[in-house]
């Protein structure tokens, strides 16, 4: 069996009295993808954290890229965070720098390795860029940008460091239909171009469809059938898987959480 | 949680913070162009306010060391008891006041921002340590410039003294900075400059732990800011009090 690249095991986490996740498990392989679903406050954004360390579980183990990191030092995590891109749910760009800076920051900042020469900073910040197909505003501050050409800037900074798994926490929360799906076509042209293993929050079935049935076709720039990797569906209810599966699978479902959830949309 | 055990959470957690901060000095990477713009800002910034806290504490104070030591007919030492005053107590508290008033503050909401903004996790999640990024070029700065602060600070008063001395008091320049500085020795200086240099870590580390535990939104950001410049301002004075206490034997 391939080690995944990422793995629950069991994991529960406690705020005070409040149980955010509890008992969760679950494991991605490279290049796969997970869509992760639920309600608002049902813990999807506190699975995501866990996933890279910025939270500590109280009970269970997480695995990432075959480590154990559910009891690793801060220190010790970050080279692991570099192998990982976040895109956050408001983007949290840092809205002192400009867009290049912004995208730079991962390559000028690394806690470990060496720093990239200048001039090969500014070809990958600009290749970033290309990718997300914004280029001309590498110049500009993030308040000058919309929300979603802030949202696109975001995956340009997660996946400037060559990720080998992105973390989108509801990458189209808040957009207009057609910016959230130039959104979802970029997700899918990272991880079929570049094989990355993806977990992406969303409150939007249309989203998760997507990336379970198509794929990027590079040569027309346009998301076609079928999809070419596995794509699996986790469904939180106040901090509880209530099912992991496939879509197909997800659509026989007779959960009422579930099957609310999946007819609604 | 009751709220004793919050406040030993609080004080560990202060503690762990300025620990970490005080480490990031010595460990790789260090973020050295961060440090210089927070001396810019924390240093020049501060400067204005500085000069004019300064300025006119030595006069007032020269005003007032004459009225009382007029008394006693001792008026010819109104330099000593300003200088002293100063170098002693009014400087290193009214600049460490000023500059915790000023960057406390301005720590506790910019990282009070960064925080609801997601922006340190996102510090974090890009492989970045954000004690090391965000809170020791702060400390650093601070613990290198409160110190040179309160030297002009003590200056600019003693010469605020002088200014009214001399045009108030009739004290002949010579006369009064005469009197300032003979009566100043080594321990002297060495507890005025021992107060800011410990005090800039109260200002440095209260602003940024208020910051960095920024919860709620915008409302939060001005409670950090208020919470953060309320509890260095007390920080000093109690650190004063200790500080003073070590020096004199009373």
């Amino acid at each position: 069996m391939p080690t995944p690249a990422i793995e629950f095991s069991e994991v529960t986490l406690i705020f005070d009295d409040v149980v955010a996740l509890e008992r969760v498990s679950f494991r991605v392989d490279a290049g796969d993808s997970l869509v992760i679903l639920g309600q608002a406050s049902s813990g999807k954004s506190v699975l995501l954290k866990l996933a890279l360390g910025l939270l500590q579980p109280d009970a269970g183990r997480i695995y990432l890229f075959g480590e154990q990191i559910s009891d690793m030092r801060e220190d010790d995590l970050l080279p692991y965070r570099q192998q990982v891109g976040m895109v956050f749910q408001e983007s949290a760009l840092f809205d002192s720098l400009s867009v290049f800076d912004n995208v730079a920051y991962p390559l000028l900042n690394r806690n470990s390795g060496a720093a990239p020469a200048p001039g090969e900073v500014e070809g990958r910040v600009r290749e970033a860029l290309r990718f997300v197909e914004l280029e001309p505003a590498i110049d500009k501050l993030p308040s000058e940008l919309s929300g979603g050409m802030r949202r696109r800037v975001a995956i340009a900074r997660a996946i400037v460091n060559q990720p080998r798994l992105v973390l989108y926490d509801s990458p189209t929360a808040g957009l207009d239909p057609i910016t959230a799906h130039t959104i979802v076509t970029l997700i899918l042209k990272k991880r079929d171009t570049a094989g990355v293993t993806s977990l992406v929050v969303t409150h939007r079935l249309q989203n998760g469809h997507l990336l379970a049935n198509f794929h990027y076709d590079p040569a027309t720039g346009e998301v076609a059938r079928p999809c070419r990797s596995h794509t699996q569906f986790l469904v939180l209810r106040k901090g509880c898987v209530v099912f992991l599966g496939t879509q197909e699978e997800m659509a026989l479902q007779r959960d009422p959480y579930v099957v609310k959830f999946v007819m609604k949309q | 949680m009751d709220s004793l055990q919050r406040g030993v959470l609080v004080v560990q957690e202060f503690v762990l913070l300025g620990a970490r901060a005080i480490a990031g000095i010595f460990r790789k990477p260090h973020y050295w162009s961060d440090v210089l713009i927070q001396m810019d800002v924390i240093g020049v910034g501060s400067l204005p306010i500085v000069v004019l806290t300064g300025f006119f504490a030595g006069a007032v104070l020269s005003l007032q060391m004459f009225d009382t030591l007029a008394t006693f007919g001792a008026s010819a030492q109104t330099g000593t008891m300003v200088s002293l005053s100063l170098v002693l107590e009014m400087g290193p508290v009214l600049t460490s006041l000023m500059v915790a008033g000023r960057n406390s503050a301005g720590m506790a909401s910019e990282l009070g921002s960064m925080a609801v903004t997601e922006q340190i996790d996102a510090m974090r999640a890009l492989g970045t340590d954000p004690v090391k990024k965000l809170v020791t070029p702060r400390l650093l700065a601070t613990v290198v410039v409160l110190p040179l602060l309160t030297i002009i600070a003590d200056f600019v008063g003693i010469f605020g003294g002088s200014v009214i001395a001399h045009f108030f008091i009739r004290l002949t320049p010579t006369q009064y900075w005469t009197s300032s500085y003979r009566e100043l020795d080594f321990g002297d200086m060495a507890q005025g400059l021992s107060k800011p240099f410990v005090f800039a870590f109260a200002v440095a580390l209260v602003g940024c732990y208020c910051g960095m535990n920024t919860r709620g939104g915008t409302q939060g950001v001005g409670r950090s800011t208020t919470q953060a410049v309320v509890s260095a301002s007390i920080l000093i004075f109690v650190l004063d009090f200790l500080i003073t206490k070590m020096f004199v034997r009373a």
